[in-house]
């Protein structure tokens, strides 16, 4: 069934929430509309730009099933390099067509195949491919979520987002855009439009938990997804919210939704690994590497993988008696308050200052974004002065995005190598 | 040197190198979120302190509720060091 077919079921009901209130009629009626006037869409791949949510809803109501693929473009406008079956992508609301590479294949779908990039804002996102039955596969259906207010505090073209978005839409519950201002302000829209359910990441909800009117919140839906959480913020929650149902999903852009653990504990049982009864299953490999196969995952990436229909989630994980708990990311990947930060990249920004030899970037645990970005760094020659520190940090934080600037950097006499001679970027897991 | 003040020092550290601009007179009431810090230069500020101290309270500690104010803030620390 289309997004614009579940919608027509929710009649007149409320839709969205906030600054223009829009019913699910308005949005089905302005979709069809947009079918007429884009008459040329149909069977095209088209890029959707975010300019705010009622007109992003909108154009995926009316896209999809109408267009053969759907890019949901990131924030910074990134276009994919290829498209499936055609020489160009049509950007909406710009209505121009930019050339890329065709990539041709067999396509059975008759449905649309959707786009959403990974995150990683300075780095080429990868473009993970989903059919739309896949992205609604773990949507709760029933009248007390149809009840419901969702606050929107994720991009909503990001995956985390979407999921909140077609969580809220299909269910028929309100949607609240939380996804722009400060804290407090967020904090503040949350409690004037009466928000019940919330999905943020471990960092953001710290960051919120430090609000003055967090307190008065009223929810009865609390998520959290996108980084490790650990059991203070989950035991913090739950004096706040007693009576909430309180879920850490764990998904990812590739694999699609996993799993969802809802007993206010840290990590997730055990006794699920190895075993198919569950939808997911999920097995730990001799790297400690957490493998999953979902029934939500992205098809194109189970075709990649060494095990068929698994996905190496690239998660190094330990158990400890009954319960897996969540190390860090194996490729060394740093998770500032749910942003990427590839360390690679940042040590070539500390290596392009003049009198640095070598540089290890790694992430150590911190108790308000999850972690943090650090260096060491080898120099040329001693330098006392801290001329030199100053100068690496004026040249990460010109050309890399804030938080991946390293919020400390050591001068070290060596650094860890790898039998393979590479510098070791092992994650200080904490 | 008292916890307060090497919180409010590490605090004009880290605004100086987050590119923040604190408010000019912090004290006891005033609301963390209105000092001036983002949520990177809260987290820069508990990287800080536990480079200078030895530890991060919101990792070692089971707490159970978040600070609002500044003094909310230096008595989580305070009792951290305490145990120290």
């Amino acid at each position: 069934m289309s997004l614009l077919t579940n919608l027509q079921n929710h009649g007149s009901g409320v839709a969205l929430v906030g600054n223009s209130p829009t019913t699910f009629k308005e949005i089905v009626e302005g979709a069809l509309i947009l079918r007429k006037t884009h008459s040329h869409y149909e069977g095209a791949a088209v890029g959707i730009r975010y300019t705010n949510l009622k007109d992003f809803i909108v154009a995926l109501c009316a896209f999809d099933t109408f267009c053969a693929s759907l890019y949901l473009l990131p924030e910074n406008g990134l276009l994919p390099e290829h498209a499936f079956n055609a020489s160009s992508i049509t950007l909406w609301p710009d209505d121009i067509h930019v050339d890329v590479f065709n990539q041709g294949r067999d396509s059975s779908n008759a449905n649309t195949y959707w786009f959403i990039a990974t995150s990683g804002t300075t780095s080429t996102p990868k473009w993970i491919e989903h059919s739309f039955e896949k992205l609604i596969g773990n949507v709760k259906i029933s009248e007390s979520m149809s009840s419901l207010c969702w606050g929107l505090l994720y991009q909503p073209f990001r995956f985390a987002g979407l999921q909140v978005l077609l969580q809220s839409l299909i269910s028929g519950a309100s949607l609240l855009d939380a996804s722009v201002g400060n804290v407090n302000d967020k904090v503040m829209l949350l409690n004037l439009h009466q928000a019940s359910a919330v999905s943020a990441t471990p960092g953001l909800w710290r960051q919120m938990m430090m609000s003055h009117d967090f307190k008065k919140l009223r929810l009865s839906h609390v998520t959290l997804g996108g980084e490790v959480v650990d059991q203070a913020l989950l035991n913090a929650l739950s004096v706040v919210f007693p009576n909430a149902k309180i879920r850490h999903i764990y998904a990812s852009t590739e694999a699609g939704v996993g799993f969802v653990v809802s007993d206010k504990k840290a990590g997730f049982p055990a006794e699920w690994l190895n075993n198919d009864t569950l939808s997911a299953t999920m097995f730990i490999d001799e790297q400690q590497h957490l493998w999953i196969k979902s029934p939500f995952a992205s098809q194109a990436m189970c075709d990649e993988s060494d095990f068929p229909e698994y996905i190496d989630t690239q998660d190094v994980v330990e158990v400890v008696s009954d319960r897996v708990f969540f190390l860090g990311r194996a490729n060394g990947t740093i998770n500032v308050g749910g942003n990427k930060v590839h360390p690679e990249r940042v040590e070539q920004i500390i290596l392009s200052v003049h009198g640095v030899q070598s540089a290890r970037v790694y992430g150590r645990r911190n108790g308000v974004l999850g972690q943090l970005v650090h260096a060491d760094v080898i120099l040329n020659q001693p330098d006392t002065s801290l001329q030199l520190k100053k100068e690496i940090i004026e040249n990460c934080k010109l050309k890399l995005e804030r938080y991946e600037v390293p919020v400390t950097i050591k001068f070290v006499d060596s650094l860890e190598v790898t039998s393979a001679g590479k510098v070791k970027r092992e994650t200080d897991y904490g | 040197m008292t916890i307060e003040v090497t919180v409010k020092n590490a605090m004009q550290q880290v605004a100086e190198l987050s590119d923040c601009k604190l408010v000019d007179d912090i004290n006891d009431d005033t609301v963390l979120l209105e000092c001036g810090l983002d949520s990177l230069g809260y987290a820069m500020l508990v990287a800080q302190l536990e480079e200078e101290l030895g530890f991060d309270p919101f990792t070692e500690q089971q707490i159970s509720s978040y600070p609002n104010t500044f003094s909310e803030f230096v008595a989580i620390y305070q009792a951290c060091a305490n145990k120290h």
